[in-house]
C-alpha cells in the first residue's frame, strides 16, 4: 500500500520547528544551507553515545564491536539509498566540500601540464577552488561551462569544450543558489567519450531527488549528511571501486594502514584507504538514521510537495513588482532567489528574521555566479517538505513590511 | 513596528544609506583601501585627501547594505576636517562602541550614536564597522605622497 503523506505528522518529527523567534512562529527557509533534524536522528546520537560509544575497528571488546557494526551498518544503508555497486565505494568525509577536496588532491597525479579541468558557471567556491589549487599544482587549465540567463547551463557549450585535453567535469547536480537541475547523465556521457572523470558536486541533489550512482555511470558523488536531515560534520564521497582504488590515500595515520615498520608502510583497502585517525562514528550513525527516516516516508511525493510550496511561494512573490527573481531553469528544485530593486538582500534578511522567517541572504558562496548576473548577493529561500503554504504567507507578509521599511 | 527594528533603521540612517553624503571616486586621492564583508560580499574601497592644513577628506564607493552605506556616509561626514591623528582616535572609539555594543555611552555625535541599534543584530555588526575598519586600513596602511 502506498504511503501517505501527513505533513502534520511529519512537522511533529521536527521538534526544532516548533518555536517562536523574536515572538513569531519559526518559518523556517534556509533548507539549502542545512536541513533540520528529526527526533530519531538526534535520539540516535545519544543512545550511541550513551550505550554503544567506542573506537572502531580497534578492540575485541562488546562496546567497541557495537561500534564497528553500527558504523558499518551505516556504511552499508548510505550505499544501499544511492545504489552503489559495493559499501567499499562508500568513503566517509567531513561533507561535499571535503570529498571534493579528496579527489582535487588525489586526482592531481593523473593530471598534467596543459590538460583541462571543467567546471561551470553555477559552481559553489566548494567546487571552484579546490580544482583552482590543482591547476596551480600541476599547470592544467580551468575552463568554465558558460549558462544562460535563466540560469541553465549550456550543454553545446559544453560539448565544443571538451577535448581529449578535458580530464575531469566537476559540475553540481543542482545549483544551491538557482535550483537549476543539471542534466548530468548527459554531462557524464559527454565526458565519457573523452575518457574524462566526471565528479558530481549532490550537496543539494541528494535531498530532493532519488540518487542511482549506477544509472547515473558518475565517477565520483559527494554530498553532506546535514542537508539530507543528518547531523552536521558527515558527508560521502561515493567512487567507482576501480577507480578508488587507482587513487593514493588523502591522509596518513591510523585506521588507513595495513603494517607499518620504520621502513615502510602497505595502505589499507577500501574504503579505509581514504579514512585515516578515528572516524566520525556518531555522525555515520546519525546519518543513516536520516536516510531510515526517509525512507519511512513516501519520498516520491516528500519531493512533489516540495515543488507545490516553491510554485506557491514563486506564485505569491509575484504580488510584488519590485522582485527579480534571479534563476528561472525550466528544471528546478525547491529553491528561489531573488533581488528586490533598489534594496539590499542582507538589509531584507534581517527584517524577515525579526518577523521568524529564516531566509539566506548574500551570494551563497557562488561569487563568480554574482558576477555572471551582475548582482552582489540575492535572498534565497528554500523549501522542505515540513514547509507550510501559512509559512510561504508568513515570508510574504514580512517581505511587505520590509520592502516598506526600506523603500 | 518592532522598537529593535525601528532602532536599527533609524530616519537618519536611511536618510543616509540612501542617498550617502561624498559618495563617489574623487580625480585625486591621497590614500586608498578597499574592505570587504565575508559573509555578505559587500565592498567598500574609501578614498583619503589631505588637504594644506593636513586635514582630511574622505568619499567612499561601496556596494552594500543600508547600514554599512550609512555607517560610510556617517564616517566621511565625522571625520572630514579632521588631522590624521583625530581621526584614528575617532575611529578606534566607533570600533570598540561597536563591537562592545557601548556605542552610546561613547563621547560621539548625536548622529554616530544612531549606529548603536546594531547591538541588537550581532551579524549586523560587521556591516556597521566595515567604513571605519577599512578607512583605518586606509590611513594607517597606505602610503601618502605626503610623507
Amino acid at each position: 500500500m502506498n504511503k501517505a503523506f501527513n505533513l502534520e505528522n511529519i512537522r511533529e518529527d521536527f521538534p526544532i520547528l516548533n518555536q517562536e523567534i523574536n515572538g513569531s512562529p519559526l518559518a523556517y527557509f534556509d533548507n539549502a544551507a542545512s536541513t533540520q533534524k528529526p527526533k530519531a536522528v538526534i535520539n540516535a546520537i545519544k543512545n550511541y553515545y550513551e550505550q554503544d560509544h567506542s573506537n572502531v575497528h580497534r578492540g575485541v571488546h562488546t562496546l567497541s564491536v557495537r561500534a564497528t557494526e553500527l558504523y558499518e551498518e551505516s556504511r552499508t544503508k548510505i550505499a544501499k539509498f544511492i545504489n552503489a555497486n559495493t559499501s567499499n565505494e562508500v568513503v566517509f568525509t567531513k561533507g561535499t566540500t571535503e570529498s571534493i577536496n579528496v579527489l582535487a588532491s588525489t586526482l592531481s597525479g593523473l593530471i598534467k601540464q596543459g590538460d583541462e579541468i571543467l567546471i561551470s558557471t553555477m559552481e559553489h567556491h566548494s567546487n571552484i577552488v579546490p580544482w583552482q589549487e590543482l591547476c596551480i599544482r600541476t599547470g592544467a587549465i580551468l575552463k568554465i561551462i558558460p549558462i544562460n540567463k535563466l540560469g541553465e547551463l549550456q550543454l553545446d557549450s559544453l560539448e565544443k569544450l571538451l577535448s581529449k585535453k578535458t580530464k575531469i567535469i566537476s559540475v553540481t547536480h543542482i545549483s544551491n543558489t538557482l535550483g537549476t537541475i543539471n542534466p548530468i547523465k548527459k554531462i557524464i556521457e559527454l565526458a565519457h567519450l573523452c575518457d574524462a572523470y566526471v565528479v558530481i558536486d549532490g550537496a543539494q541533489a541528494i535531498a530532493h531527488t532519488p540518487i542511482d550512482v549506477q544509472d547515473l555511470d558518475c565517477d565520483f558523488y559527494t554530498f553532506s549528511g546535514h542537508k539530507l536531515y543528518g547531523p552536521t560534520g558527515i558527508g560521502v564521497l561515493y567512487g567507482k571501486e576501480n577507480l578508488l582504488n587507482k587513487l593514493p590515500p588523502y591522509q596518513f595515520g591510523g585506521e588507513m594502514i595495513l603494517k607499518v615498520t620504520f621502513e615502510n608502510t602497505s595502505y589499507n583497502s577500501l574504503p579505509y584507504k581514504f579514512e585515516a585517525g578515528t572516524p566520525n562514528i556518531a555522525g555515520s550513525i546519525g546519518l543513516a538514521v536520516a536516510i531510515d527516516y526517509l525512507n519511512s516516508l513516501p519520498l516520491d511525493l516528500c519531493h512533489q510537495y516540495e515543488m507545490e510550496i516553491h510554485d506557491y511561494a514563486l506564485d505569491r512573490l509575484k504580488s510584488f513588482s519590485n522582485i527579480k527573481l534571479i534563476g528561472e531553469s525550466h528544471k528546478k528544485s525547491p529553491i528561489i532567489s531573488f533581488i528586490a530593486k533598489d534594496i539590499h538582500p542582507h538589509d531584507v534578511g534581517t527584517i524577515l528574521n525579526q518577523k521568524g522567517v529564516a531566509v539566506r541572504t548574500g551570494h551563497h558562496c557562488t561569487m563568480p555566479l554574482m558576477e555572471f548576473f551582475n548582482i552582489s548577493g540575492t535572498i534565497r529561500a528554500s523549501f522542505s517538505f515540513y514547509n507550510t503554504k501559512n509559512e510561504v504567507e508568513q515570508l510574504i507578509d514580512a517581505l511587505g513590511v520590509a520592502f516598506k521599511m526600506l523603500s | 513596528m518592532d522598537k529593535k527594528l525601528q532602532s536599527l533603521y533609524q530616519e537618519t540612517i536611511l536618510k543616509h544609506g540612501h542617498d550617502p553624503k561624498n559618495f563617489g571616486k574623487p580625480d585625486r586621492y591621497d590614500q586608498f583601501a578597499e574592505g570587504f564583508n565575508r559573509l555578505c560580499g559587500d565592498k567598500v574601497n574609501i578614498y583619503c585627501k589631505y588637504n594644506f592644513n593636513l586635514e582630511l577628506e574622505i568619499t567612499f564607493e561601496s556596494v552594500s547594505c543600508v547600514i554599512c552605506t550609512a555607517s560610510a556616509s556617517l564616517l566621511t561626514t565625522e571625520l572630514g576636517g579632521s588631522s590624521k591623528e583625530t581621526a584614528i582616535e575617532l575611529i578606534d572609539t566607533v570600533l570598540d562602541g561597536l563591537h562592545c555594543s557601548t556605542l552610546n555611552q561613547k563621547p560621539l555625535s548625536k548622529q554616530l550614536t544612531m549606529l548603536d541599534g546594531v547591538k541588537e543584530f550581532p551579524s549586523r555588526i560587521q556591516c556597521a564597522a566595515l567604513p571605519w575598519a577599512t578607512t583605518r586600513k586606509a590611513i594607517i596602511e597606505s602610503k601618502t605622497r605626503l610623507e
